[in-house]
């Protein structure tokens, strides 16, 4: 099989697949130069992402490194595909921002003010699909 | 409450059987100070990682920089749980080292012609299962 069978995904075909799912991988780099993943829920509205971090967790330094990577895949109609969303984070801090943003309703539990939620503001996104080769 | 109440720390035998379970995982790399993601299907043996990969721009991050972050996730109804781990990653080019890597039957998650195989000697392993505090929230999705 030649590597034409991997379909590069328009802006807009990325998007769609990032709606249509809640979950993905957060990546992070840390101060000794390495990174680090972590699964979690996410939204996805307005063409940015929201995520929130666990109260207390140091999980997500943005102040520190804040351009950090998203990467959501699964598979749709026979087809695997990967998004990966590169960006900047920014913690939201105002209470209009985060009830505007809708990532409350990630989530069904009554948040408390421990919780940081995030954007994440995209400065590119990439798209890939193929065909699977076999079923899962 | 605190969250880390809910967070169990895993053993290295439990982050190991996680990993020999599963065949789909997130490599991350931070080549010139640039992070990036990609899923790769692995093979965990109990002491390495390994993986097949295009010898395009991920190797060649490899080169550049070679500690590179592994992840593997899952998740049931009552809890989630996730294995990082993270080491040396490097391409596998002598003969017998591609002839053991051929042995286990890996294949590529990206369907490219040329694949080569690169193992990550872990130097760390860190595990954590969490209680799903919220069973009502969203399904997690087949991923």
């Amino acid at each position: 099989m030649s590597d034409t069978a991997i379909e590069h995904l328009e802006p807009d075909d990325c998007w769609e697949l990032l709606t249509a799912s809640d979950f993905g991988r957060l990546g992070v780099a840390t101060d000794e130069g390495g990174a680090d993943i972590f699964p979690m829920n996410y939204l996805a509205k307005d063409r940015a992402l929201y995520v929130r971090s666990a109260p207390g967790s140091k999980m997500i330094d943005l102040t520190r490194h804040p351009l950090v990577a998203f990467e959501v895949d699964g598979t749709r109609d026979r087809l695997r595909w990967s998004v990966v969303v590169k960006g900047e984070a920014q913690r939201l801090s105002r209470d209009s921002e985060i009830e505007e943003s809708g990532v409350l309703g990630l989530w069904s539990q009554n948040p408390t003010e421990k919780w940081n939620y995030v954007r994440l503001t995209p400065k590119s996104v990439t798209g890939r699909r193929f065909a699977s080769r076999r079923s899962r | 409450m605190n969250d880390d109440d809910r967070i169990e720390r895993l053993d290295e035998t439990e982050c190991w059987r996680i990993l020999s379970e599963q065949k789909l995982g997130r490599l991350a790399t931070t080549a010139g100070g640039v992070l990036d993601i990609f899923p790769v299907n692995y093979h965990a043996d109990g002491q390495t990682v390994l993986f097949r990969t295009a010898p395009g721009d991920k190797l060649l991050e490899l080169t550049i920089h070679d500690h590179v972050v592994f992840e593997v996730d899952g998740f049931d109804e009552r809890s989630g749980w996730s294995v990082v781990v993270k080491g040396a990653a490097r391409a596998l080019d002598r003969g017998h080292e591609i002839e053991t890597a051929d042995a286990v039957g890996l294949t590529s998650w990206l369907p490219t012609e040329k694949q080569v195989y690169v193992r990550i000697v872990p130097s760390g392993l860190t595990g954590r299962r969490f209680t799903r505090a919220d069973a009502s929230s969203p399904s997690l999705g087949e991923s």
